[in-house]
């Protein structure tokens, strides 16, 4: 990497040769050592291209060429001699317009915006922190919808913090100095999508608040059946990533509501997805109607004291849940009980509640929603070995995502 | 050198058709592409390492319409030479004085 780009770069994904060279051969249908010494000779090829004719064009990538650069002074390396730096040749590589185009993609809608000159009384402006009125107004910060939300591009900061550079404009240009006007970029396609989230991530927080409220009502109403209690499991949107409590950790919890009715034995997986029936027996559950302002989350905190074993619930019941952050007051839920000692979840419950998970995920890749990866993930935290039992179809690229737990 | 001498070396050297190296070839280019787009960083040894970054934006000042402009932010590409390569061609066609 050339050092001005080296802290630019850190934040990049590495793809290694040895993974660059199985895609290809992948897709070629050739093997990887074939692959492997045809780059070889491919590279040694744009070598001697390089050598005889100076420059090298491969279509549809760009052009590698060498450049001459002249002679120059400079200092040795440990900065105290002066030494003169030799005429040499550079060797460039400058990428095709489809190229540059497909790299500068998050940015392509933005264009250079024209800033207005505005008279000399306004000189002292910009980046000094002591400004009369009038400049604060002409100065807005530049909203922070205008330019895509990209940890790279310094937004609103820059004008502030680029002192120096302002400073020596303005020395050299005796002219008037620009001040910003309202927005400096025009965008084809206006991205609201920071706003987006802001406003979900808002409802998200008064939709807890309401059920909050809900619950503590519980004793009061009843409640009317057939009104649908509409949970929102994705409370923060990397819930199902990151079950902090680790599954070991657990404490069993009284059930302030429903009856006491234990079933030994079960066997009430409808052998939908096709996994042993095995895993499942020698479990007790308990039955439990729902009410209002109950959700699954809410029913395995009070069950579990851990609200992040909901799929376990979902699962058990898949016969009379569809959508899994959906449950109908008046339903009636069998809610799966802990085998094991009263701390730590069992093997086999840990088991349980990944392929909750796992039917989590497919639930939310038949409906094409977002996060569903997420819902792998944690399946596969909660048992490494989930996806041997179940023969659900698993999306490849989300495989790998899940894969990276643990 | 163009491409087509390119696929016709390397159609000589690995006793190939001009059309199944031009796949092949066109299979490589498109990979470097995607890697880049995506954002990934790689190398190719003896090449260099191909990866982008993102130039901050910055003022700048357009000559032919006396304004000063506000370039926005720029993903590029970034190529480093391998020192194998630097190293091999960096006298060639200099003149000694």
């Amino acid at each position: 990497m050339t050092s001005k780009t080296w802290g630019l770069r850190m934040s990049n994904k590495k793809i290694t040769y040895e993974e660059l060279i199985s895609v290809i051969a992948d897709q070629s249908g050739q093997s990887n050592l074939f692959v492997h010494d045809f780059i070889r000779d491919f590279v040694a090829i744009i070598n001697e291209g390089l050598e005889s004719d100076g420059n090298v064009n491969i279509a549809g990538l760009g052009k590698f060429e060498l450049q001459k650069i002249d002679d120059r002074e400079g200092y040795s390396p440990q900065g105290d001699e002066k030494i003169s730096i030799p005429p040499h040749n550079k060797i460039v590589f400058k990428p095709h317009k489809d190229l540059r185009e497909l790299v500068n993609a998050p940015y392509i809608h933005m264009e250079p915006e024209i800033i207005e000159e505005e008279g000399d009384d306004h000189q002292q402006t910009l980046s000094e922190q002591t400004k009369d009125q009038s400049q604060g107004d002409k100065q807005e910060k530049i909203p922070s919808s205008s330019l895509p939300v990209d940890s790279d591009a310094e937004a609103e900061d820059e004008p502030e913090k680029k002192k120096a550079p302002w400073e020596e404009d303005m020395e050299s240009d005796p002219g008037s100095v620009p001040s910003f006007k309202s927005r400096h970029y025009r965008e084809k396609e206006p991205k609201g999508i920071f706003w987006i989230i802001a406003a979900a991530f808002i409802i998200v927080l008064l939709a807890i608040g309401a059920w909050y409220f809900f619950v503590s009502q519980q004793d009061a109403t009843p409640g009317t059946m057939a009104t649908e209690s509409v949970q929102n499991n994705r409370v923060p949107d990397n819930q199902p990533m990151q079950p902090d409590t680790d599954p070991a950790q657990n404490q069993n919890a009284d059930d302030p509501s429903g009856t006491d009715k234990q079933t030994s034995a079960n066997n009430q997986q409808q052998d939908k997805t096709g996994r042993q029936q095995s895993q499942q027996a020698n479990t007790s559950t308990k039955t439990v109607i729902v009410v209002q302002g109950q959700t699954l989350w809410g029913l395995a905190d009070t069950q579990y004291d851990n609200p992040y074993l909901w799929p376990w619930i979902y699962d058990t019941n898949k016969s009379s849940i569809d959508n899994p952050d959906i449950i109908i007051i008046g339903q009636s839920l069998d809610i799966p009980l802990r085998s094991g000692t009263k701390n730590r979840l069992s093997n086999n419950d840990s088991l349980q509640v990944a392929l909750g998970y796992v039917e989590t995920y497919r639930w939310y890749k038949e409906n094409n929603l977002e996060n569903a990866k997420f819902y792998l993930y944690a399946a596969k935290k909660y048992h490494s070995r989930v996806f041997e039992y179940t023969d659900a179809k698993i999306d490849e690229a989300d495989l790998a995502f899940a894969n990276r737990a643990q | 050198m163009n491409t087509n001498e390119l696929v016709a070396r390397l159609a000589d050297n690995w006793d190939m058709t001009q059309e199944e190296t031009r796949k092949l070839l066109d299979l490589i280019v498109q990979n470097i592409n995607d890697n880049l787009a995506r954002g990934n960083d790689f190398t190719i040894p003896k090449l260099g390492t191909f990866g982008t970054y993102t130039r901050k934006r910055r003022r700048s000042y357009n000559p032919h319409l006396k304004k000063y402009v506000m370039l926005p932010p720029k993903r590029v590409v970034d190529f480093t030479p391998s020192k194998g390569l630097q190293d091999d061609l960096k006298d060639l066609g200099i003149e000694n004085e």
